[in-house]
């Protein structure tokens, strides 16, 4: 019996060494590594090979950003802190030159009392990554109601142009143009207006799951950038989002990525390192040379039935558009209507002329007004003579709070649905008239 | 393409029509501010209200009222006009 205890142990402990020699290819920076994974915020950047990183705020609100360098995963104390600030919420930059320093990680945070959709963006350079195809993870609270992922390419970091390549929603938000939501296997692609120099590139979910470290949920994707940009040019991985939504999720850090994971050479192939392949999406049999040909074919065939299935929506839809064209005035003649009538009716009619244009206005309101996720409150002022004061400062008020944002489709649902019938009422009644007379 | 040349036409018509008769003074400055202001609310409320519903339906609904009303005043304008015309009898 006690023979069979120590065979048990040997057994056990022979097991995990090998997994641990199968996971990593070893070295100490390897296991470096696959300590720091535990924490999403930490960047191995050595292993990397980064020599520096930066953080760079467009536009955005957020208060303070900071890097902590230290040189073990859980150190409390950082050893070196680059940070930024800024009260009223301006573009910034942050950045650390720690590569020849022999610090070992490197820790993002980002905290912010009131922020905006779409105004701030965590820019982190991986040109020196560029080179070659690129697998990491990027970590969002679960519960985010915005975030995107999108790549940038600019002429350095203080360039005010940028474009937007690639745009997708966190979670099943529209969220200015993030109205696409993240799932595995789908691709990235850039947009052909590229700014000069920065070839087109592409990147793929790998797979999309929920992760729970330090008891939060995160959803996580692994992602492959593949792009060879050659020679290197400046393009920024952006991963953007609200920190009000997610501070809640999170004390301090909202986004994370991790790039611990292997870069690998893969420009032109769909080849990928042992075990960091995509999911299987169930359609492929697996292994041998036949299963790649197949999936392709399996490929093709969904692209035609996809094309064949869409072909009746877009010939309506092309109806459809000929038709409303015909009659309906765009919005370019919709304005030469409106000032066509500013012209001929305001200095004739006066009076009668703006409360015309007051309803045409509060028509227009309605017609162009859009959900919104905070209101921005400008505040009450005490204003004493020459000294004024705040009584309230200005705020983004966010309407749905996060512990009610789970009721927001039941609502939505059920108020539009009132509306609807009360809609459809009205409607009747214009008919009873037209049709009486 | 229709409606905006009829709109355009009409629009036309009317300043020639107006071009006679006396002009209409103004309202003072501090009320077209005031009304702006409202209008700035009124923005805002619309922002609130379609955080509660789902925006593009409650939009289709009123562009569909917006076109109903319009026809039925045009049917209405049309009729006018038709019943002007005596060989063609309507009543």
């Amino acid at each position: 019996m006690k023979y069979k205890f120590i065979a048990l142990f040997l057994a056990v402990t022979l097991l995990f060494t090998t997994t641990a020699a199968a996971t990593g290819s070893g070295g100490a920076a390897d296991s470096n590594a696959a300590s720091s994974r535990s924490s999403p915020y930490l960047i191995d950047y050595q292993s990397q090979g980064l020599a520096s990183l930066g953080a760079y705020f467009v536009n955005g609100k957020p208060d303070y950003a900071c890097f902590v360098v230290n040189n073990t995963v859980n150190e409390t104390r950082p050893a070196e802190l680059y940070q930024w600030s800024s009260a009223s919420g301006g573009a910034g930059y942050v950045s650390t030159y720690v590569g020849s320093s022999g610090r070992k990680y490197v820790q993002y945070c980002i905290e912010t009392s009131v922020d905006d959709f779409c105004t701030s963006g965590l820019l982190i350079d991986i040109s020196s990554l560029m080179g070659s195809s690129t697998s990491f993870d990027v970590y969002f609270p679960e519960y985010s109601d915005t975030g995107g992922i999108y790549f940038d390419g600019v002429a350095d970091w203080t360039s005010a142009g940028y474009t937007y390549f690639t745009t997708r929603s966190v979670n099943n938000n529209s969220w200015y143009a993030y109205s696409e939501i993240l799932d595995a296997g789908d691709t990235f692609n850039s947009y052909s207006t590229l700014l000069d120099g920065v070839k087109p590139f592409s990147c793929d979910i790998n797979s999309v799951s929920t992760v729970t470290i330090d008891g939060h949920r995160f959803i996580k994707y692994s992602l492959t950038l593949k792009a060879d940009q050659s020679p290197r040019q400046v393009v920024q991985f952006v991963i953007a989002g609200t920190a009000a939504a997610l501070s809640d999720s999170y004390d301090s850090s909202f986004f994370s990525i991790d790039l611990l994971n292997n870069i690998y050479i893969d420009l032109d192939s769909s080849v990928v390192p042992d075990g960091e392949g995509p999911p299987d999406d169930g359609t492929g049999s697996g292994g041998g040379g036949e299963s790649g040909g197949d999936q392709d074919t399996t490929g093709q065939l969904t692209d035609i039935k996809d094309a064949v299935t869409e072909l009746p929506n877009s010939i309506a839809g092309k109806i459809a558009d000929a038709v409303m064209g015909l009659f309906v005035p765009d919005e370019e003649q919709l304005e030469s209507i409106h000032a066509s009538m500013d012209t001929f009716f305001s200095d004739q009619l006066g009076a009668v002329w703006t409360v015309m244009d007051f309803f045409l206005d509060l028509l227009m309101y309605a017609l162009d007004a859009d959900a919104q996720e905070s209101i921005a409150f400008p505040g009450i002022v005490l204003d004493v003579g020459s000294d004024a004061s705040f009584i309230l400062e200005p705020a983004d008020v966010y309407i749905w709070p996060n512990g009610f944002r789970q009721l927001q489709p039941l609502v939505r649902s059920g108020v539009t649905m009132v509306l609807i019938l009360c809609w459809f009422r009205g409607l009747m009644r214009i008919k009873d008239r037209w049709l009486s007379r | 393409m229709i409606i905006y040349l009829l709109a355009s036409a009409v629009i036309s018509l009317f300043g020639v029509v107006l071009l006679p008769f006396p002009k209409i003074g103004s309202v003072p400055a501090e009320v077209e501010g005031m009304l702006n202001d409202i209008l700035s609310y009124v923005d805002i409320g619309f922002d609130i209200f379609y955080s509660f519903c789902y925006a593009d339906v409650v939009i289709a609904m009123v562009n569909i009222t917006v076109m109903v009303i319009v026809l039925y005043e045009a049917w209405r304008v049309a009729l006018f006009v038709f019943r002007k015309i005596p060989f063609l009898g309507i009543n």
